[in-house]
């Protein structure tokens, strides 16, 4: 059974700004759900209009099987952590975390071991009695944690909870996060815009553009089969290179010919539908894809711009024909290349995504 | 309302530049220095003259040191001064300006801090035109709708009683102090909100634990506000009080504005003192209270 049911909401601002459009979605219980989006498609308000802080216009919201539609936040049985972690900064991170508790009227023991347990989870233990001032960010943010997690709510709720953080300490929390859903084993469910926040975490992740969802699958899936050009180049960074061209039909074979007249052999593509022939495609081709040309195999011309060493890989930026690429490379394959001389690539073509350039999805 | 001067003082900055030219800093002493005794002057011949007898006060002599200073006037003034038909002295009208301010001060700031907290922090039908008409309705003099209200207040029965001069304070504050706190709330998060009603806590539960913790500042700047113009209020004392319920300051002028008998300045000058000092003793230690209050304000979170 589902844990959290999204069917079919509308979300309109002031009658006129229609922020989601028919959203529905089922998120079962325990899974780590990612919502992903670039700032303004409507990730966060979703994930408001979950929790109750927003009403929507139309459709239904189910927690644990039941209507929660015109419920308040408090009778929706959810936590969530913000953004600015809003810890009330009156209160010491234990009445923070208390808070929650106390409004449910538990008793004093109850709460004080609660409180206590979970600060431990958590090792904030030694921070109860501070106030949120006091604190560093990492701290706030485990204090703001905390206060989702002890009231044992089925459901917990992130909105781009690490965004304040530093890089490193970002790193170091992305890892936390993961272990303790494994541990708790409650339903979360993540706003973010960045995508390695959701493909490290998630365990499905839905990509949201412009108030729809333009995929939802497993971060493996969503990497390796988007579902169209804008999930392919959302996902994965540096991004998916896109070549246009138009299908060449053969006898034997479905070539992909681009305006410079370089033909890319896509026979062993997985095609939904067969291609008609001179349709308008576009060829997603991943930046570690390629690789240096070994014996007998078919490679590509492409003139070397930009050379960006990254340790573990090399970001080539060539020019193929017309059209920009960027190849992730082997330190060791790029020895010896030098920028504006020519560089002959091959592609692995078992792993390639072809677009209708037309609707931009997935053939 | 009027906003008194000495609440925009205690607001000013606390980072001043200091004065390092020796000039500017003689000038600058000098300027506060003239200010401050002009401001004192009439406040030091108040205080001599209540202490002076009769006869020293008819020398003239309006700046000299009392020759026998005694608190005699002070007693008169308090105790047995003649006010209108009575001559019970200041003593009940000071007791009747505690018996208004506390109830309207309470129910002012009770009223009008949860308007503006829906109104901040809450979704509410209409509110924006809710808002404007506070805004118009604050800048409408009492005396264009004292009549109305005298024949309201009538109806319900509060009229001459000093609750209903109570009412009439409360009513007359709420459009400004509602746009005060509306102000001040709005600059709490929204997501501190959020995460109250995440948490279980309802409108009223939210407001007495999260956002009223956060006010401490803006409670004492309207406690000023309220106590100071209440207690300073003559009109609305005067048309809705009856003779017993008379505010202290109606009591003072009623005192002061005799038309027969011997002018006792010793006891005019004593008797506005007194009607002056509970406004001036907020100021002391409500205003110290204050500025710790902005320079602790850490509020960030």
């Amino acid at each position: 059974m589902s844990q959290v049911a999204v069917k079919h909401v509308d979300k309109v601002y002031q009658g006129k700004n229609h922020v989601l459009k028919d959203l529905s979605l089922e998120i079962n219980s325990g899974e780590f759900l990612v919502l992903l989006g670039p700032s303004g498609c409507g990730k966060t308000t979703l994930l408001n209009c979950i929790a109750g802080l927003l009403d929507i216009e139309g459709g239904r919201i189910e927690i644990g099987g039941k209507d929660v539609t015109n419920r308040d936040p408090s009778e929706r049985d959810l936590a969530m952590v913000f953004q600015s972690y809003a810890l009330y900064p009156t209160k010491t991170v234990y009445g923070n975390m208390a808070f929650c508790l106390r409004m449910k009227h538990k008793s004093r023991d109850f709460i004080d071991s609660k409180v206590q347990e979970t600060a431990e989870l958590l090792q904030i233990a030694e921070l109860l009695s501070r106030k949120p001032a006091t604190l560093s960010g990492g701290q706030r943010q485990r204090a703001a944690i905390g206060r989702a997690l002890v009231r044992d709510a089925a459901v917990c709720l992130f909105d781009e909870p690490l965004s304040n953080l530093d890089a490193k300490l970002r790193t170091e929390m992305r890892v936390e996060l993961k272990k303790l859903h494994k541990k708790i084993k409650s339903t979360f469910i993540y706003v973010t815009h960045d995508q390695v926040e959701a493909m490290t975490l998630a365990t499905r992740i839905a990509v949201m553009s412009d108030g729809k969802f333009s995929q939802i699958s497993t971060p493996d899936d969503l990497y390796a089969h988007p579902a169209n050009t804008f999930v392919a180049n959302f996902i994965g960074s540096p991004s998916m290179n896109f070549v246009p061209g138009r299908i060449a039909l053969g006898d034997s074979k479905i070539l992909v010919r681009t305006e410079d007249r370089i033909d890319f052999d896509v026979s062993a593509y997985a095609f939904a539908t067969r291609p008609a022939d001179r349709q308008n495609v576009i060829l997603g081709l991943r930046p570690e894809l390629f690789h240096r040309p070994t014996q007998g195999s078919v490679s590509y011309s492409t003139r070397l711009n930009i050379i960006e060493p990254l340790g573990a890989n090399v970001l080539c930026y060539c020019s193929l024909g017309k059209t920009d690429i960027v190849a992730s490379l082997n330190p060791t394959d790029i020895s010896g290349a030098k920028s504006d001389e020519e560089l002959r690539l091959s592609v692995d073509f078992s792993k390639i995504s072809i677009f209708d350039a037309a609707s931009s999805l997935r053939l | 309302m009027r906003i008194a001067p000495e609440i925009l003082g205690v607001m000013a900055s606390p980072n001043r530049i200091p004065l390092k030219n020796p000039l500017s800093k003689i000038v600058g002493y000098l300027v506060l220095i003239v200010f401050a005794v002009m401001f004192l002057m009439p406040l030091y011949v108040m205080i001599v003259t209540s202490l002076k007898p009769m006869d020293e006060i008819r020398m003239g002599h309006i700046f000299a040191l009392p020759l026998k200073p005694s608190i005699e006037a002070w007693d008169i003034a308090w105790n047995k001064a003649a006010s209108g038909f009575l001559n019970k002295g200041l003593k009940s009208g000071f007791w009747n300006s505690v018996r208004i301010l506390v109830p309207s001060l309470l129910m002012s700031v009770a009223i009008s801090s949860i308007c503006g907290y829906a109104l901040a922090c809450w979704t509410v039908k209409g509110g924006g035109l809710l808002l404007s008409c506070l805004l118009v309705c604050a800048f409408v003099p009492f005396q264009i709708i004292m009549y109305p209200l005298i024949k309201m207040t009538s109806f319900v029965k509060l009229y001459n009683t000093s609750f209903g001069v109570s009412v009439v304070h409360t009513i007359l504050a709420i459009p400004i102090l509602t746009m005060i706190f509306k102000n001040f709330f709005s600059s709490i998060p929204t997501d501190l909100i959020k995460a109250s009603r995440v948490d279980g806590g309802r409108f009223l539960g939210t407001f007495l634990h999260v956002v009223l913790p956060l006010s401490p500042n803006i409670m004492i700047v309207i406690a000023i506000l309220q106590i100071t113009g209440i207690w300073n209020d003559f009109l609305v004392g005067l048309t809705f009080a009856n003779v017993t319920a008379y505010p202290m300051t109606v009591n003072l002028n009623n005192i002061t504005q005799t038309q027969t008998g011997v002018r006792v300045y010793n006891v005019y000058m004593a008797a506005a003192m007194l009607t002056a000092i509970p406004p001036l003793v907020i100021y002391f230690i409500s205003g110290k209270l204050f500025v710790r209050g902005i320079t602790a304000g850490a509020l960030k979170g």
